[in-house]
Order: structure tokens, then sequence, then C-alpha cells
């Protein structure tokens, strides 16, 4: 899975959310499902997918797996964010200057 | 983490749409403003004239963000009542997956 998919898994609200909860706590899949109205079928695919675009990392303790945050998964997108944050508004004030040069 | 996937930046500027569209599009322009840091391909995927214009945005080169190196950068226009313009740009990483070829292949073929 490509970095750039990143993007479409967060589109999905349920896995935010779980993102959200892991990143306080390390937790198993039982306890991440507490709150949520879905399935245990369904919460096991959304943290499949997680997995699968390296975003949260598995540990196994005899039956039970545990669920954490792997912060370095989420690196590409906020480098990303963070670059560009920057870079844009000193280019709109370019521009500004520029239509002040520019002729009518 | 941001709701939507995109960065937006809206504003007014003191300028017609006309005039904005120009600075946007013609190539010395544009490179007078954007001063582009590293390597930037950019292409015209969608254009109607002092109305919206959409680049594919294609970093390349060591100071690219690997795996985040497609994106698309849209510039929406209008006029404002004082003869100025409202301004929005957004920029938003490609989603779909190479492998994934119809969106792509679309961009590609504009």
């Amino acid at each position: 899975m490509s970095d750039t998919d990143i993007f479409k898994v967060l589109a999905d609200p349920t896995r935010r959310a779980v993102l959200e909860r892991l990143a306080s706590a390390e937790l198993t899949a039982t306890e991440l499902r507490e709150g949520f109205a879905i399935s245990q079928p369904a919460m096991s695919q959304h943290i499949a997918v997680l997995r699968g675009a390296g975003l949260i990392s598995e540990r196994r303790e005899g039956r039970f797996a545990h669920y954490r945050v792997a912060p370095e998964g989420m690196a590409p997108l906020h480098k990303w964010l963070a670059k560009y944050r920057a870079f844009w508004p000193s280019r709109i004030d370019n521009l500004r200057d520029l239509l002040k040069e520019m002729d009518q | 983490m941001t709701d939507s996937d995109a960065l937006v930046f809206e504003c007014t500027l003191d300028a017609p749409p006309e005039k904005v569209w120009r600075a946007l599009t013609m190539p010395e322009y544009l490179q007078r403003w954007l001063k582009p840091s590293q390597e930037i391909d950019m292409a015209v995927v969608t254009a109607e004239e002092n109305v919206s214009l959409t680049y594919r945005w294609r970093e390349a080169g060591q100071a690219a963000v690997v795996g985040m190196e497609d994106s698309l950068v849209t510039f929406e226009l209008g006029p404002t009542t004082d003869g100025g313009t409202w301004f929005r740009l957004t920029h938003a990483p490609l989603v779909v997956p190479v492998a994934a070829n119809s969106n792509q292949a679309i961009m590609l073929a504009a």
C-alpha cells in the first residue's frame, strides 16, 4: 500500500475514531470495540486496513492482540502537510506583490 | 489530523479575476510568484477561464516527500463587488493508487 492511500484509509470515520482512541492507550480489539456500534468482524476489518496502511501495529500476548499507533506510519502525510502549510501563505503574498506590478 | 483531505487557503485579492488568471496561467508570471524551491512538474488538468484551474503538481528530486509526490492544486476565482477577486487554493494529495488506473488515466490524458 502506498503512503498516499493513507487519505483513503482515514476517510472512514470509524477508522479515525479507532486511531484517536489508540493515540492515548494500547488496547485489545475487544477494548477497542467498546462504545462502537459495530460487529466484531467489522472492527477486525478496520484494524486490518489500519495495519495494512502501517498506521497501527499489533503486539501479541497469549491469546490477545494489543494495538497501538505506529507514529512512523503518519510521517509522510504530516511532512507533506507541514511543508505546504508553510509554502502557500508565502506564495500567496508573492502573488499579491506580483499583481501590483502587472499591467492593469 | 485534518477533517478534509486537503489544504485550503481562501482570501481576496486586489485585482480582477482576469488579471489573477494571467498570473496563474502564464509561465513567466507563475515562475515569479511560485518560486518553487524544488523541481515541480505542473500540468494543467482542467481549466475554465477566469473561474477555475487545476494543475497536477508533481514533486521531483530529493526534497520530495516520499509517497506524496503527486498532488492536485486547484485555484478558484470569483469577482467581488469592489472589483477584486475571491480566491481559493486547494492542495490535495492524489489518493488514487497508480495501479487503480481510471482517475489517473483521465488526468494524464488531460
